[in-house]
Protein backbone atom coordinates (compact mmCIF):
# COMPACT_ATOMS: atom_id res chain seq x y z
CA UNK A 1 0.00 0.00 0.00
CA UNK A 2 1.53 3.29 -1.05
CA UNK A 3 0.59 6.05 1.57
CA UNK A 4 3.37 9.07 0.19
CA UNK A 5 6.36 10.26 -1.84
CA UNK A 6 8.34 12.43 -3.15
CA UNK A 7 11.30 14.14 -4.37
CA UNK A 8 13.83 16.83 -4.91
CA UNK A 9 16.08 18.36 -7.59
CA UNK A 10 14.43 15.99 -9.68
CA UNK A 11 13.24 16.78 -13.02
CA UNK A 12 11.00 19.95 -13.10
CA UNK A 13 11.23 19.70 -9.59
CA UNK A 14 14.29 22.42 -7.76
CA UNK A 15 12.31 22.19 -4.18
CA UNK A 16 10.99 19.23 -2.79
CA UNK A 17 7.50 17.84 -3.86
CA UNK A 18 5.45 15.53 -1.98
CA UNK A 19 2.67 13.41 -2.45
CA UNK A 20 0.46 11.51 0.36
CA UNK A 21 -2.61 9.27 -0.54
CA UNK A 22 -2.96 9.44 3.10
CA UNK A 23 -6.24 10.74 4.52
CA UNK A 24 -6.89 12.36 7.82
CA UNK A 25 -9.86 12.64 10.02
CA UNK A 26 -11.24 14.93 8.22
CA UNK A 27 -11.96 13.36 5.06
CA UNK A 28 -16.03 12.48 5.02
CA UNK A 29 -16.41 8.58 5.10
CA UNK A 30 -18.02 9.01 2.00
CA UNK A 31 -14.51 9.03 0.36
CA UNK A 32 -12.74 7.39 3.06
CA UNK A 33 -14.42 4.45 3.26
CA UNK A 34 -13.45 4.01 6.70
CA UNK A 35 -9.67 3.64 5.75
CA UNK A 36 -7.08 6.95 6.47
CA UNK A 37 -5.60 6.30 2.94
CA UNK A 38 -6.61 6.44 -0.28
CA UNK A 39 -6.98 4.43 -3.18
CA UNK A 40 -7.44 6.99 -5.96
CA UNK A 41 -5.42 10.19 -6.69
CA UNK A 42 -5.91 12.21 -9.78
CA UNK A 43 -3.19 14.98 -10.72
CA UNK A 44 -3.98 17.50 -12.52
CA UNK A 45 -1.80 20.57 -13.76
CA UNK A 46 -1.20 22.96 -16.78
CA UNK A 47 0.85 21.37 -20.14
CA UNK A 48 4.10 21.81 -19.02
CA UNK A 49 3.15 22.46 -15.52
CA UNK A 50 5.54 18.54 -14.97
CA UNK A 51 2.64 16.86 -13.79
CA UNK A 52 4.07 13.99 -15.67
CA UNK A 53 6.78 14.14 -13.47
CA UNK A 54 4.67 13.85 -10.33
CA UNK A 55 4.16 10.19 -11.96
CA UNK A 56 7.34 9.56 -12.97
CA UNK A 57 8.97 9.32 -9.77
CA UNK A 58 7.46 6.25 -9.12
CA UNK A 59 8.55 5.10 -12.69
CA UNK A 60 11.94 6.03 -11.69
CA UNK A 61 11.71 4.33 -7.88
CA UNK A 62 9.81 0.98 -9.63
CA UNK A 63 13.06 0.91 -12.10
CA UNK A 64 15.48 1.68 -9.76
CA UNK A 65 14.74 -0.85 -7.26
CA UNK A 66 13.42 -3.46 -9.34
CA UNK A 67 15.96 -3.33 -12.64
CA UNK A 68 19.11 -1.36 -11.69
CA UNK A 69 21.22 -4.37 -11.05
CA UNK A 70 20.76 -5.68 -14.39
CA UNK A 71 22.50 -2.30 -15.89
CA UNK A 72 25.57 -2.72 -16.94
CA UNK A 73 28.58 -1.60 -13.80
CA UNK A 74 29.95 1.45 -15.84
CA UNK A 75 26.19 2.55 -16.90
CA UNK A 76 24.96 5.59 -15.73
CA UNK A 77 21.85 6.07 -13.42
CA UNK A 78 18.71 7.11 -15.97
CA UNK A 79 17.62 10.13 -13.47
CA UNK A 80 17.64 13.50 -14.35
CA UNK A 81 18.39 16.53 -11.76
CA UNK A 82 16.68 20.24 -12.18
CA UNK A 83 17.76 21.48 -15.79
CA UNK A 84 20.71 18.84 -15.59
CA UNK A 85 22.55 20.42 -12.38
CA UNK A 86 25.26 18.48 -10.61
CA UNK A 87 23.62 18.04 -7.08
CA UNK A 88 22.24 14.67 -5.73
CA UNK A 89 18.56 13.64 -6.33
CA UNK A 90 16.48 12.68 -3.08
CA UNK A 91 13.90 10.92 -3.12
CA UNK A 92 11.28 9.44 -0.34
CA UNK A 93 8.31 6.95 -0.46
CA UNK A 94 6.35 5.70 2.67
CA UNK A 95 4.31 2.43 1.97
CA UNK A 96 2.72 -0.42 4.31
CA UNK A 97 2.96 -4.15 3.99
CA UNK A 98 0.31 -6.18 5.82
CA UNK A 99 0.14 -3.24 7.95
CA UNK A 100 3.60 -2.63 8.58
CA UNK A 101 4.92 0.59 7.37
CA UNK A 102 8.31 1.11 5.65
CA UNK A 103 9.59 4.01 4.18
CA UNK A 104 12.44 4.06 1.66
CA UNK A 105 15.15 7.22 1.18
CA UNK A 106 17.54 7.49 -1.85
CA UNK A 107 19.85 10.14 -2.68
CA UNK A 108 22.11 9.75 -5.76
CA UNK A 109 23.96 11.64 -9.15
CA UNK A 110 23.60 10.30 -12.62
CA UNK A 111 27.01 8.45 -11.57
CA UNK A 112 25.89 6.64 -8.12
CA UNK A 113 24.20 6.20 -4.89
CA UNK A 114 24.85 8.17 -2.41
CA UNK A 115 22.62 6.94 0.40
CA UNK A 116 19.82 4.39 0.59
CA UNK A 117 17.96 4.09 3.77
CA UNK A 118 15.19 2.25 5.13
CA UNK A 119 12.79 2.58 7.79
CA UNK A 120 10.59 0.20 9.83
CA UNK A 121 7.44 1.49 11.65
CA UNK A 122 6.84 -1.00 14.75
CA UNK A 123 5.11 1.27 16.81
CA UNK A 124 7.87 3.89 16.45
CA UNK A 125 9.84 4.74 13.18
CA UNK A 126 13.71 2.64 13.43
CA UNK A 127 16.52 2.45 10.75
CA UNK A 128 16.87 -0.96 9.51
CA UNK A 129 19.39 -1.01 6.85
CA UNK A 130 21.43 2.07 5.68
CA UNK A 131 23.94 2.14 2.96
CA UNK A 132 26.22 4.90 2.19
CA UNK A 133 28.30 5.06 -1.73
CA UNK A 134 28.74 1.29 -1.99
CA UNK A 135 29.35 0.18 1.62
CA UNK A 136 26.52 -0.63 4.34
CA UNK A 137 27.02 1.25 7.34
CA UNK A 138 24.03 -0.18 9.48
CA UNK A 139 21.93 -3.15 9.34
CA UNK A 140 19.37 -4.28 12.05
CA UNK A 141 19.67 -7.77 13.03
CA UNK A 142 16.74 -8.73 11.28
CA UNK A 143 18.26 -7.78 8.03
CA UNK A 144 22.18 -9.33 8.81
CA UNK A 145 21.92 -11.59 5.08
CA UNK A 146 22.56 -7.86 2.86
CA UNK A 147 26.19 -7.61 4.49
CA UNK A 148 26.99 -10.48 1.72
CA UNK A 149 25.76 -8.13 -1.16
CA UNK A 150 28.73 -6.72 -3.20
CA UNK A 151 27.00 -3.30 -3.42
CA UNK A 152 27.51 -1.27 -7.23
CA UNK A 153 27.60 2.32 -7.61
CA UNK A 154 24.89 1.84 -10.21
CA UNK A 155 22.71 -0.31 -8.44
CA UNK A 156 20.12 -0.37 -5.83
CA UNK A 157 20.16 -2.53 -3.02
CA UNK A 158 16.58 -3.70 -3.06
CA UNK A 159 17.46 -4.71 -7.12
CA UNK A 160 20.88 -6.59 -5.48
CA UNK A 161 19.30 -8.35 -2.94
CA UNK A 162 16.70 -9.42 -5.41
CA UNK A 163 19.35 -11.00 -7.33
CA UNK A 164 21.13 -12.38 -4.54
CA UNK A 165 17.72 -14.00 -3.58
CA UNK A 166 18.08 -12.47 -0.23
CA UNK A 167 14.59 -13.21 1.70
CA UNK A 168 14.87 -9.88 3.80
CA UNK A 169 14.12 -7.58 1.26
CA UNK A 170 11.89 -9.39 -0.85
CA UNK A 171 8.35 -7.83 0.67
CA UNK A 172 10.34 -4.73 -0.62
CA UNK A 173 10.93 -5.73 -3.94
CA UNK A 174 7.86 -7.16 -4.47
CA UNK A 175 6.35 -3.58 -3.38
CA UNK A 176 8.37 -1.69 -6.14
CA UNK A 177 7.62 -4.53 -8.42
CA UNK A 178 4.09 -4.26 -8.26
CA UNK A 179 4.05 -0.43 -9.37
CA UNK A 180 3.07 -0.79 -13.42
CA UNK A 181 3.03 2.50 -15.15
CA UNK A 182 2.17 3.50 -19.06
CA UNK A 183 4.71 6.17 -19.07
CA UNK A 184 6.98 4.88 -21.90
CA UNK A 185 3.89 3.27 -23.28
CA UNK A 186 0.91 5.16 -23.98
CA UNK A 187 -2.04 2.75 -24.13
CA UNK A 188 -3.73 5.73 -27.20
CA UNK A 189 -0.74 5.94 -29.34
CA UNK A 190 -2.53 5.86 -32.72
CA UNK A 191 0.06 3.35 -34.37
CA UNK A 192 0.63 1.31 -32.20
CA UNK A 193 1.96 -1.72 -34.13
CA UNK A 194 0.12 -4.91 -34.77
CA UNK A 195 3.08 -6.89 -33.18
CA UNK A 196 1.59 -5.43 -29.50
CA UNK A 197 -2.00 -5.90 -30.79
CA UNK A 198 -1.05 -9.68 -31.34
CA UNK A 199 0.90 -9.67 -28.10
CA UNK A 200 -2.30 -7.92 -26.19
CA UNK A 201 -4.74 -10.27 -28.26
CA UNK A 202 -3.09 -13.35 -26.65
CA UNK A 203 -3.20 -12.19 -23.15
CA UNK A 204 -7.38 -11.95 -24.17
CA UNK A 205 -6.96 -15.67 -25.77
CA UNK A 206 -5.34 -17.43 -22.85
CA UNK A 207 -7.07 -15.54 -20.05
CA UNK A 208 -10.73 -15.86 -20.10
CA UNK A 209 -11.26 -13.80 -17.22
CA UNK A 210 -9.12 -10.75 -17.96
CA UNK A 211 -11.02 -10.94 -21.63
CA UNK A 212 -14.50 -10.91 -19.86
CA UNK A 213 -13.89 -8.16 -17.64
CA UNK A 214 -12.08 -6.25 -20.99
CA UNK A 215 -15.10 -7.23 -23.41
CA UNK A 216 -17.84 -6.20 -20.49
CA UNK A 217 -16.34 -2.72 -19.93
CA UNK A 218 -15.98 -2.21 -23.69
CA UNK A 219 -19.83 -3.09 -24.58
CA UNK A 220 -20.70 -0.62 -21.85
CA UNK A 221 -19.05 2.14 -23.49
CA UNK A 222 -19.41 1.27 -27.07
CA UNK A 223 -23.30 0.81 -27.48
CA UNK A 224 -23.11 -0.77 -31.04
CA UNK A 225 -20.39 -4.04 -30.42
CA UNK A 226 -22.07 -7.29 -29.19
CA UNK A 227 -19.62 -9.11 -29.55
CA UNK A 228 -15.43 -9.73 -29.41
CA UNK A 229 -13.64 -12.43 -30.94
CA UNK A 230 -9.90 -13.44 -30.59
CA UNK A 231 -8.88 -15.16 -33.92
CA UNK A 232 -5.23 -17.34 -33.63
CA UNK A 233 -3.79 -17.85 -36.98
CA UNK A 234 0.03 -18.91 -37.68
CA UNK A 235 2.22 -16.36 -39.87
CA UNK A 236 4.60 -17.55 -42.65
CA UNK A 237 7.12 -18.47 -40.07
CA UNK A 238 4.80 -20.90 -38.28
CA UNK A 239 4.45 -18.46 -35.28
CA UNK A 240 1.37 -17.59 -33.67
CA UNK A 241 -0.35 -14.66 -34.36
CA UNK A 242 -3.31 -13.09 -32.25
CA UNK A 243 -5.69 -10.46 -33.57
CA UNK A 244 -9.26 -9.27 -32.72
CA UNK A 245 -12.61 -9.30 -34.62
CA UNK A 246 -15.52 -6.88 -33.23
CA UNK A 247 -18.83 -8.11 -34.14
CA UNK A 248 -21.70 -5.29 -34.48
CA UNK A 249 -25.27 -6.52 -35.28
CA UNK A 250 -27.71 -4.37 -37.87
CA UNK A 251 -31.31 -5.51 -38.74
CA UNK A 252 -30.42 -8.86 -37.80
CA UNK A 253 -27.63 -9.49 -39.11
CA UNK A 254 -24.17 -9.50 -37.69
CA UNK A 255 -21.15 -7.89 -39.62
CA UNK A 256 -17.64 -8.11 -38.65
CA UNK A 257 -14.64 -5.24 -38.42
CA UNK A 258 -11.27 -5.20 -37.64
CA UNK A 259 -9.11 -3.31 -34.69
CA UNK A 260 -7.82 -1.06 -37.38
CA UNK A 261 -11.77 -0.10 -37.97
CA UNK A 262 -12.51 0.68 -34.51
CA UNK A 263 -12.97 3.75 -32.95
CA UNK A 264 -9.92 6.08 -30.76
CA UNK A 265 -11.85 4.70 -27.62
CA UNK A 266 -12.51 1.73 -28.28
CA UNK A 267 -8.57 1.02 -29.40
CA UNK A 268 -7.42 2.68 -26.18
CA UNK A 269 -9.73 0.76 -23.94
CA UNK A 270 -8.72 -2.48 -25.89
CA UNK A 271 -5.28 -2.29 -25.18
CA UNK A 272 -5.84 -1.25 -21.59
CA UNK A 273 -7.95 -2.65 -19.75
CA UNK A 274 -6.37 -6.06 -19.37
CA UNK A 275 -3.77 -4.26 -16.96
CA UNK A 276 -6.22 -3.00 -15.23
CA UNK A 277 -7.94 -5.92 -15.05
CA UNK A 278 -4.12 -7.40 -14.02
CA UNK A 279 -3.56 -5.28 -11.37
CA UNK A 280 -7.08 -5.79 -9.85
CA UNK A 281 -6.20 -9.08 -9.41
CA UNK A 282 -2.41 -8.55 -8.16
CA UNK A 283 -3.15 -5.63 -6.09
CA UNK A 284 -0.17 -2.69 -6.24
CA UNK A 285 -0.34 0.58 -7.87
CA UNK A 286 -1.33 1.73 -11.26
CA UNK A 287 0.09 4.98 -12.57
CA UNK A 288 -0.87 6.64 -15.94
CA UNK A 289 -0.46 9.32 -18.06
CA UNK A 290 -3.28 10.79 -19.40
CA UNK A 291 -4.82 7.35 -20.09
CA UNK A 292 -8.03 8.99 -20.78
CA UNK A 293 -6.92 10.43 -23.79
CA UNK A 294 -8.88 9.01 -26.41
CA UNK A 295 -12.19 8.01 -24.12
CA UNK A 296 -15.25 10.04 -23.45
CA UNK A 297 -15.55 12.04 -20.31
CA UNK A 298 -18.34 9.99 -19.02
CA UNK A 299 -16.53 6.68 -19.29
CA UNK A 300 -13.52 7.79 -16.53
CA UNK A 301 -15.62 7.82 -13.28
CA UNK A 302 -16.51 3.99 -14.73
CA UNK A 303 -12.53 3.32 -14.86
CA UNK A 304 -12.28 5.01 -11.53
CA UNK A 305 -14.99 3.10 -10.26
CA UNK A 306 -13.23 0.36 -10.54
CA UNK A 307 -10.60 1.36 -8.05
CA UNK A 308 -12.98 3.26 -5.54
CA UNK A 309 -15.65 0.79 -5.69
CA UNK A 310 -14.98 -2.16 -2.86
CA UNK A 311 -16.62 -4.85 -4.18
CA UNK A 312 -14.95 -4.54 -7.20
CA UNK A 313 -11.18 -3.57 -5.94
CA UNK A 314 -10.90 -6.43 -3.39
CA UNK A 315 -7.27 -6.64 -3.55
CA UNK A 316 -6.70 -2.58 -2.85
CA UNK A 317 -5.38 -1.38 -5.99
CA UNK A 318 -4.24 2.02 -6.06
CA UNK A 319 -4.15 4.57 -8.86
CA UNK A 320 -2.72 7.49 -9.29
CA UNK A 321 -3.18 9.09 -12.94
CA UNK A 322 -2.90 12.69 -14.47
CA UNK A 323 -5.86 13.68 -16.60
CA UNK A 324 -7.19 16.90 -18.46
CA UNK A 325 -10.87 15.79 -17.51
CA UNK A 326 -12.33 18.53 -14.96
CA UNK A 327 -15.64 16.80 -14.07
CA UNK A 328 -13.95 14.03 -12.63
CA UNK A 329 -12.79 16.59 -9.56
CA UNK A 330 -16.03 16.84 -8.40
CA UNK A 331 -16.81 13.38 -7.51
CA UNK A 332 -12.80 13.18 -6.39
CA UNK A 333 -13.35 15.43 -3.62
CA UNK A 334 -10.37 17.52 -1.99
CA UNK A 335 -8.50 14.77 -0.72
CA UNK A 336 -7.94 12.91 -3.88
CA UNK A 337 -7.24 15.72 -6.28
CA UNK A 338 -3.25 16.78 -6.24
CA UNK A 339 -2.68 20.44 -8.63
CA UNK A 340 0.46 21.04 -10.07
CA UNK A 341 1.86 24.53 -11.17
CA UNK A 342 5.05 25.81 -12.52
CA UNK A 343 6.66 29.03 -11.33
CA UNK A 344 9.84 30.41 -13.05
CA UNK A 345 10.24 26.92 -14.24
CA UNK A 346 9.98 25.37 -11.04
CA UNK A 347 6.83 22.75 -10.74
CA UNK A 348 5.71 22.44 -7.09
CA UNK A 349 2.34 20.47 -6.38
CA UNK A 350 -0.39 20.21 -3.38
CA UNK A 351 -2.90 18.23 -2.94
CA UNK A 352 -6.31 20.11 -2.76
CA UNK A 353 -7.08 19.40 0.93
CA UNK A 354 -3.93 21.19 1.97
CA UNK A 355 -5.59 24.78 0.43
CA UNK A 356 -6.53 26.36 4.09
CA UNK A 357 -9.82 28.94 4.66
CA UNK A 358 -13.27 28.08 3.17
CA UNK A 359 -13.00 28.37 -1.04
CA UNK A 360 -12.89 24.19 -0.81
CA UNK A 361 -16.31 23.06 0.94
CA UNK A 362 -16.89 19.14 1.39
CA UNK A 363 -20.25 19.57 0.01
CA UNK A 364 -19.59 22.00 -2.21
CA UNK A 365 -18.08 21.14 -6.30
CA UNK A 366 -14.49 21.97 -7.01
CA UNK A 367 -14.34 22.47 -10.79
CA UNK A 368 -15.98 25.89 -11.11
CA UNK A 369 -13.55 27.28 -8.58
CA UNK A 370 -10.19 25.06 -10.71
CA UNK A 371 -12.30 27.04 -13.91
CA UNK A 372 -11.56 29.68 -12.51
CA UNK A 373 -8.04 29.81 -11.89
CA UNK A 374 -8.72 30.34 -8.35
CA UNK A 375 -6.64 27.76 -6.78
CA UNK A 376 -3.79 26.92 -9.20
CA UNK A 377 -3.47 24.24 -12.04
CA UNK A 378 -4.71 25.64 -14.95
CA UNK A 379 -2.94 27.27 -18.07
CA UNK A 380 -2.47 30.91 -17.76
CA UNK A 381 -3.91 32.47 -21.11
CA UNK B 1 10.62 15.94 6.02
CA UNK B 2 11.42 19.24 5.97
CA UNK B 3 14.16 18.52 2.82
CA UNK B 4 11.19 17.92 0.69
CA UNK B 5 9.65 21.10 1.69
CA UNK B 6 8.39 23.58 -1.22
CA UNK B 7 9.27 27.27 -0.71
CA UNK B 8 7.50 28.14 -3.91
CA UNK B 9 3.98 25.78 -2.86
CA UNK B 10 4.52 27.60 0.60
CA UNK B 11 4.20 30.93 -1.20
CA UNK B 12 1.17 29.94 -3.40
CA UNK B 13 -0.99 28.44 -0.88
CA UNK B 14 -0.40 31.26 1.34
CA UNK B 15 -2.10 33.85 -1.65
CA UNK B 16 -4.98 31.57 -1.51
CA UNK B 17 -8.14 33.40 -0.70
CA UNK B 18 -9.09 32.05 2.98
CA UNK B 19 -12.92 33.25 3.07
CA UNK B 20 -16.10 32.24 0.99
CA UNK B 21 -19.59 33.94 1.32
CA UNK B 22 -20.69 30.99 3.23
CA UNK B 23 -18.09 30.90 6.11
CA UNK B 24 -19.02 30.17 9.31
CA UNK B 25 -17.20 32.87 10.27
CA UNK B 26 -17.88 35.67 7.49
CA UNK B 27 -20.54 38.09 8.52
CA UNK B 28 -21.12 39.89 5.06
CA UNK B 29 -24.77 39.63 5.35
CA UNK B 30 -24.84 40.83 9.23
CA UNK B 31 -22.68 44.13 7.87
CA UNK B 32 -25.37 47.06 7.70
CA UNK B 33 -25.78 49.27 4.74
CA UNK B 34 -26.32 53.07 4.00
CA UNK B 35 -28.32 54.24 1.38
CA UNK B 36 -28.32 58.08 0.50
CA UNK B 37 -30.35 58.05 -2.38
CA UNK B 38 -33.92 59.59 -0.26
CA UNK B 39 -31.42 62.56 1.24
CA UNK B 40 -33.53 65.69 1.36
CA UNK B 41 -31.01 69.06 1.38
CA UNK B 42 -34.20 71.39 0.94
CA UNK B 43 -34.83 71.63 4.61
CA UNK B 44 -33.78 74.85 6.51
CA UNK B 45 -33.17 72.74 9.36
CA UNK B 46 -31.02 70.74 7.84
CA UNK B 47 -27.53 70.91 5.76
CA UNK B 48 -26.32 70.23 2.18
CA UNK B 49 -23.02 67.65 2.15
CA UNK B 50 -21.29 71.52 0.49
CA UNK B 51 -22.28 72.85 4.06
CA UNK B 52 -20.19 70.42 6.11
CA UNK B 53 -16.17 70.93 6.75
CA UNK B 54 -14.02 68.66 5.43
CA UNK B 55 -13.55 67.45 8.47
CA UNK B 56 -17.15 66.73 9.40
CA UNK B 57 -17.58 65.53 5.98
CA UNK B 58 -14.12 62.62 6.81
CA UNK B 59 -15.52 62.49 10.53
CA UNK B 60 -18.94 61.27 8.52
CA UNK B 61 -17.47 58.50 6.14
CA UNK B 62 -14.77 57.18 8.86
CA UNK B 63 -18.40 56.84 11.51
CA UNK B 64 -20.02 55.15 8.28
CA UNK B 65 -17.24 52.80 7.52
CA UNK B 66 -17.13 51.82 11.47
CA UNK B 67 -21.37 51.03 11.65
CA UNK B 68 -21.12 49.03 8.39
CA UNK B 69 -19.01 46.72 10.29
CA UNK B 70 -22.19 45.27 12.35
CA UNK B 71 -26.36 44.83 11.69
CA UNK B 72 -28.45 47.64 12.75
CA UNK B 73 -29.72 45.75 15.38
CA UNK B 74 -26.15 45.44 16.97
CA UNK B 75 -26.38 49.48 16.73
CA UNK B 76 -29.64 49.52 18.33
CA UNK B 77 -28.26 48.06 21.11
CA UNK B 78 -24.85 50.04 21.68
CA UNK B 79 -25.37 52.42 24.58
CA UNK B 80 -23.37 55.78 23.91
CA UNK B 81 -23.30 59.25 25.89
CA UNK B 82 -25.39 59.81 28.91
CA UNK B 83 -28.62 58.41 29.96
CA UNK B 84 -30.15 55.32 28.00
CA UNK B 85 -29.50 56.28 24.51
CA UNK B 86 -27.70 53.91 22.06
CA UNK B 87 -25.81 54.56 18.68
CA UNK B 88 -28.95 53.99 16.82
CA UNK B 89 -32.40 54.57 18.16
CA UNK B 90 -35.43 53.96 15.98
CA UNK B 91 -38.37 56.23 16.72
CA UNK B 92 -40.65 54.98 14.22
CA UNK B 93 -43.20 57.65 13.68
CA UNK B 94 -42.07 60.79 12.40
CA UNK B 95 -41.06 63.35 15.56
CA UNK B 96 -44.00 65.57 16.89
CA UNK B 97 -41.94 68.02 17.91
CA UNK B 98 -39.18 68.41 15.15
CA UNK B 99 -37.84 71.57 13.30
CA UNK B 100 -37.87 69.17 9.96
CA UNK B 101 -41.29 67.86 7.89
CA UNK B 102 -42.00 64.57 6.77
CA UNK B 103 -40.54 65.08 2.46
CA UNK B 104 -43.43 63.57 1.01
CA UNK B 105 -41.31 61.05 -1.30
CA UNK B 106 -40.46 58.41 1.28
CA UNK B 107 -43.07 56.03 2.31
CA UNK B 108 -45.41 56.49 5.10
CA UNK B 109 -44.90 53.08 6.74
CA UNK B 110 -41.37 53.58 7.53
CA UNK B 111 -39.19 54.26 10.72
CA UNK B 112 -37.77 56.71 11.32
CA UNK B 113 -34.80 56.97 13.00
CA UNK B 114 -31.06 58.14 13.87
CA UNK B 115 -27.61 57.56 14.29
CA UNK B 116 -25.75 59.66 16.80
CA UNK B 117 -22.35 60.96 14.68
CA UNK B 118 -20.92 63.01 17.84
CA UNK B 119 -22.46 65.33 20.55
CA UNK B 120 -25.16 67.08 18.95
CA UNK B 121 -24.55 65.65 15.19
CA UNK B 122 -27.52 63.22 14.45
CA UNK B 123 -27.48 61.59 10.53
CA UNK B 124 -31.32 61.44 10.32
CA UNK B 125 -33.49 58.34 8.27
CA UNK B 126 -35.42 55.86 8.87
CA UNK B 127 -35.64 51.56 8.58
CA UNK B 128 -38.20 49.47 7.01
CA UNK B 129 -40.91 48.16 9.57
CA UNK B 130 -40.36 44.85 10.46
CA UNK B 131 -43.07 43.46 9.14
CA UNK B 132 -41.54 43.77 5.58
CA UNK B 133 -38.89 41.11 7.02
CA UNK B 134 -38.85 38.32 4.22
CA UNK B 135 -40.78 39.88 1.83
CA UNK B 136 -40.06 41.13 -1.45
CA UNK B 137 -41.98 43.75 -3.82
CA UNK B 138 -45.04 42.88 -5.49
CA UNK B 139 -43.72 43.87 -8.88
CA UNK B 140 -39.68 43.79 -8.37
CA UNK B 141 -37.93 40.47 -8.11
CA UNK B 142 -35.88 41.84 -5.16
CA UNK B 143 -36.49 41.82 -1.09
CA UNK B 144 -36.97 44.54 1.31
CA UNK B 145 -33.70 45.32 2.84
CA UNK B 146 -33.64 45.11 6.79
CA UNK B 147 -30.20 46.12 6.99
CA UNK B 148 -29.91 49.41 4.86
CA UNK B 149 -30.61 52.40 7.08
CA UNK B 150 -32.30 55.33 4.74
CA UNK B 151 -30.60 58.65 5.06
CA UNK B 152 -32.90 61.80 4.87
CA UNK B 153 -31.53 64.27 6.69
CA UNK B 154 -27.46 65.80 7.49
CA UNK B 155 -28.28 67.23 11.24
CA UNK B 156 -25.94 68.92 12.71
CA UNK B 157 -27.79 70.80 15.41
CA UNK B 158 -30.06 68.10 16.71
CA UNK B 159 -33.23 69.93 15.55
CA UNK B 160 -34.59 66.44 14.51
CA UNK B 161 -35.92 65.06 17.47
CA UNK B 162 -36.17 67.99 20.07
CA UNK B 163 -37.31 65.89 22.76
CA UNK B 164 -34.07 64.22 22.95
CA UNK B 165 -32.37 66.08 25.57
CA UNK B 166 -34.84 67.50 27.38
Amino acid sequence: MLLEYGAKNFLSFNEGIQVSFRLNSNCPESISKGKNYTNVLCVKGANGSGKTNVLKILNFLDEFCCNSFSKKPDEEIECKSFFNNNEPIDFYIEFAIDKIEFRYELTLTKKNVLNETLFKKNKRTTKVLERKNNKIEYNSSEYDDVKIIKLRSNASIISTANQYEIKILDPIYKFFKSIITNIKFNFSNENIGNALISDISEIYYENQEIFNFSKDMIYKSDLGINNIEIIKNEDENNKSRYFPVFSYSLNNKNYFLTFAEQSSGTKSLFNQLWVYKNALTDGGILVLDEFDINLHSHLLPLLINLFDNESINKNDTQIIFTTHNTEIMDSLSKYRLFLVNKENNESFGYRVDEISGDMIRNERPISPIYNEGKIGGIPKI
Amino acid sequence: MSKFKNSKKDTFLSTIIQESLESEKNNLSVRCKFNFSYMDFSQEAGQSFEEWTKDELEKLLHKLKNYTENSLSYWQNQRVGAGNNTVLEVYKSFPKKSDFIHPKYIPHEVWWSRFRLESSVRLVGFILPSEYKNKKHPREDLYFDHNTFYIVFLDRDHRFYKMDHK
